[in-house]
């Protein structure tokens, strides 16, 4: 059972879901797809966006099927304990590698645009300070904080989409097509790692305050974080479809900071919207940090702070050893692409059944007490009707 | 007289107590107390009404002439050390068993002021002060219901202070008293000398720099909130009172924010949170913007500032890092020196190392002008005053090694850390995360008083209801 306490709310699901789906796609990726299909990224994002929504849709059905038990504790009862950590040994060792991806690019974002004499080693440092942290936390502290930070992610979001928005000329993001559905549905499916941020979310199955409006919370909240993708890659399009050689690999974000407010003489108030809007990749650097914890942990008897450590040192040690990100990414694209796919839409899948089967099970379990307990019952009656009438007769006598 | 002896001679120097023996009817008796703690005119007249009543053959005869002129009550002969080192004075009566207990109790008191920490312009002046039955009186005053409990313990082996819990039955949450009782009652310690050193015990994370335990010195407060359903702890000596559970926002509250116009009040909780985030992240931000990203700083402002920087022997982090170590040693130094030479202080302070060091070249006038702002600003919440103090200096460093790279991380880490804390069950970030919308009504907004009709969620109270009120139609 997941202790009460342990549990968040449908809006702090909304909070962690929205983060989710936009942090990490929003850093990189709409450059990333710019840079390999031009126009046509536009086509291949919002084609991979559905696939990723139609999982989101799997994971939150599994959330409210979920009966208010661990994941591991629902897989172990209906697969055995030694499936239970295979599977979660595997859940684990992808929640780190999208953690790996993720704090690669946020040290790329921070050391090309704000502090450029730095080394990427010293970046790694705090980040996995913050991993550590956030690892070793609760499930409820990180919903709690994503709620906390929630407006101030989505007013500094909303601040840059219509300071962008205002600037960009949005015509010159046509013609679509130019690369073909074939060349299309290839280069997402690629970058497949980039998606099925939502499977993450198997860590918070049986931990969520369930309510009728959990589902609709969710859904919305999925959509909404697409749409701000979708938005900042239509602007990005429209802006540098003609000149994708300007963007040279590894640019993030910021490559739409010059629409946004400020400039010299006023200040760049942008860098700061931007480190505001930051905010939201930490978190979701610090949920995956949480959820490769949380899969260890019930693979390894080893206390929590210890694997927190652990994850860490590893990420630590692999920002050293893979200094460049674009590195880091071409590796994703090259190895990452199938098993990240089959991930994506596997886990939502195996989570949707495994929970509906524990469901099952658990009503006729209840079928089955409440049987024996009905059967107990008129026996009891029965026997105090014998004694009555039993009474009765001796009454009579 | 045994038991006179026995008590005597219990007592390290038994000099300590003084004896007075006298007859009551035929019946030998023996009047002991604590001479330093007792009223003499009390016992005078006493031992007055004692000699008088010679008919007098027990205690309940003799109680009955001693009520006349004081305060008394027959007790137990085990109770009778302990009500001496109260201050009360103690009758034997030879051949019975027990003692009269007469309220002698004579130490000097504080009268009830304004708490210095606590001034307001509008509303009550009361404060509490170091005596204990003053501090509940005062407080019973404000709340005169039969739910209103006070219950009292002993704190301290030696010292045996009194300790007081406070709460509205009906309204505060049954295990929560239990717990905060049951945490008091765990401690063992020789003795405490202020409610402070219950802090720790009630606190799920001693060790945190964020207060998870409220503090307060106005009764009007304390009632105000035994009414939303917290626990209020007194301790005999100090005038604070702790109150549990505690949320972070209330740190941004006023007594006063009560009295004034709604919309006055919301702003000036506004001007709190914004003074205290820039008392917070202001020196931090001043440094990261001067080491790493001059961009962000408008052309003509980085210009002036430059200026100013020019010859500065120390880079920004240091520089502010130094000031920050004067003001911090200046303002410790100006609440331990006697006051007559405060004035002398501010002009050492102010002149000689403000103005002579810009002067001189060694620290920068906006460097001067940063830390007197955020520090001027960390004053709008005195409860949060070395909370602020500490985060400040971390964040200043953090911004001088990880520019807004290291502010982001930060600011993350603090929120995650203060998602975690929680003080007796209550989340400290409420209403907030999680989120409670009826909370909101008097949380940065002060809706107007008569729409907060029910007791803060957060706090947990089985009552919810606070406020009825229906506009009356005239004629």
């Amino acid at each position: 059972m997941v202790e009460t306490e342990k549990r968040i709310s449908t809006a702090q699901l909304f909070t962690v879901i929205f983060i989710l789906g936009m942090g990490l796609k929003i850093l990189m990726l709409p450059v990333l797809m710019l840079k390999v299909l031009g126009r046509d990224s536009v086509l291949g994002l919002a084609a991979m966006g559905v696939v990723e929504l139609l999982c989101l849709g799997a994971m939150l059905a599994a959330i409210m099927l979920s009966p208010e038990k661990s994941f591991y504790d629902l897989v172990s009862e209906l697969a055995g304990k030694i499936a239970a950590k295979i599977i979660f040994t595997v859940f684990a060792a992808f929640f780190f590698f999208k953690l790996v991806l993720l704090a690669g690019e946020v040290r790329v974002f921070f050391s090309e645009n704000l502090l450029q004499n730095f080394s990427s080693t010293v970046y790694s440092i705090p980040l996995c300070g913050l991993c550590v942290v956030i690892g070793m936390g609760t499930l409820r502290a990180i919903g709690r904080a994503s709620q906390f930070l929630f407006p101030f992610i989505a007013a500094a979001t909303l601040c840059l989409f219509v300071l962008i928005g205002m600037g960009v000329d949005f015509s010159e993001m046509f013609p679509f097509g130019e690369y073909g559905i074939k060349s299309i549905a290839s280069d997402s499916f690629k970058h497949a790692m980039w998606f099925g941020d939502y499977s993450s979310l198997v860590v918070v199955l049986g931990a969520v305050k369930r309510t009728k409006r959990t589902v609709a919370a969710g859904v919305v909240a999925g959509v909404l974080a697409s749409l701000a993708v979708m938005f900042y890659l239509l602007g990005l399009t429209a802006s540098f479809s003609n000149v994708c050689y300007l963007i040279r690999f590894g640019q993030n974000v910021t490559g739409m900071s010059h629409y946004a407010l400020g400039d010299v003489m006023q200040g760049r108030l942008d860098v700061m919207l931007f480190c505001l809007w930051t905010v939201s990749v930490l978190v979701e650097a610090g949920f995956y940090a949480f959820a490769t914890v949380s899969c260890l942990n019930n693979v390894l008897p080893v206390k929590k702070e210890i694997l927190s450590l652990a994850v860490g040192v590893a990420l630590f040690v692999l920002l050293l050893l893979w200094q460049s990100t674009s590195d880091l990414q071409a590796f994703a694209v090259k190895y990452f692409a199938v098993p990240a796919f089959i991930f994506q839409i596997a886990v939502p899948v195996f989570a949707l059944i495994i929970t509906a089967a524990a469901r099952r099970r658990k009503k006729k379990n209840l079928d089955a007490s409440s049987a024996l307990q009905n059967a107990a019952a008129s026996k009891s009656e029965a026997a105090f009707c014998d004694a009555k009438e039993k009474g009765a007769e001796c009454e009579a006598e | 007289m045994e038991r006179v002896k026995a008590i005597t001679e219990s007592f390290e120097l038994p000099s300590t107590l003084v004896a007075r023996e006298f007859g009551v009817g035929k019946k030998k008796a023996a009047m002991l107390f604590h001479p330093d703690m007792t009223d003499e005119l009390i016992l005078r007249s006493v031992l007055r009404a004692c000699s008088l009543a010679n008919k007098c053959s027990g205690y309940g005869e003799l109680l009955h002439e001693i009520l006349a002129v004081s305060e008394a009550e027959i007790a137990d002969d085990s109770d009778a050390t302990q009500k001496i080192l109260s201050g009360d004075a103690i009758i034997f009566l030879d051949g019975a068993s027990g003692c009269i207990v007469v309220n002698a109790k004579k130490w000097d008191k504080r009268a009830v002021t304004e708490p210095p920490t606590e001034t307001v312009v509008r509303g009550p002046r009361e404060g509490f002060v170091e005596d204990f039955k003053t501090n509940i009186t005062l407080i019973e005053k404000r709340l005169r219901t039969k739910k209103l409990a006070v219950e009292k313990l002993k704190i301290g082996r030696e010292g045996n202070t009194a300790v007081a819990v406070l709460y509205v039955g009906g309204i505060a949450k049954k295990e929560l008293v239990k717990e905060v009782i049951s945490r008091v009652k765990a401690l063992d310690i020789d003795a405490i000398s202020d409610s402070h050193y219950l802090v720790p015990c009630l606190e799920e994370r001693p060790n945190s720099i964020f207060p998870q335990v409220g503090t307060a010195e106005k009764p009007d407060v304390v009632a105000s909130k035994l009414l939303e359903g917290r626990v209020v702890v007194l301790v005999d000596g100090s005038p604070i009172a702790l109150t549990v559970p505690f949320l972070l926002i209330e740190d941004f509250h006023s007594g006063e924010d009560y009295y004034e116009r709604t919309s006055f009040a919301t702003f000036l909780r506004v001007l709190r949170i914004i003074a205290i985030s820039l008392a917070i992240f202001l020196p931090g931000l001043y440094v990261a913007d001067l080491t790493y990203h001059y961009e962000v700083v408008p052309l003509k402002l980085l210009i002036t500032v430059l200026n100013a920087l020019k010859g500065i022997p120390l880079p920004p982090m240091w520089e502010i890092l130094f000031i920050l170590l004067l003001f911090e040693i200046i303002r410790e130094a100006s609440i331990r020196m006697p006051k007559s030479l405060g004035t002398a202080m501010s002009i050492v302070g102010a002149l000689v190392l403000g103005d002579t060091a810009v002067k001189a070249g060694i620290i920068s006038s906006p460097g001067v002008m940063i830390i007197a702002l955020s520090s001027i600003a960390l004053y709008t919440a005195p409860a949060l005053v070395g909370t602020s103090s500490l985060l400040r200096v971390l964040f200043t460093l953090i911004g001088g090694l990880g520019g807004l790279y290291g502010l982001t991380l930060g600011v993350t880490i603090l929120i995650f850390y203060l998602s975690s804390l929680n003080s007796l069950g209550a989340p400290c970030l409420a209403p907030f995360a999680p989120l409670i919308t009826n909370d909101l009504k008097d949380g940065i907004v002060r809706k107007q008083l008569l729409t907060l009709g029910t007791r803060p969620e957060a706090v947990g109270s089985p009552n919810k209801r606070r406020l009825r009120w229906s506009k009356r139609k005239n004629g």
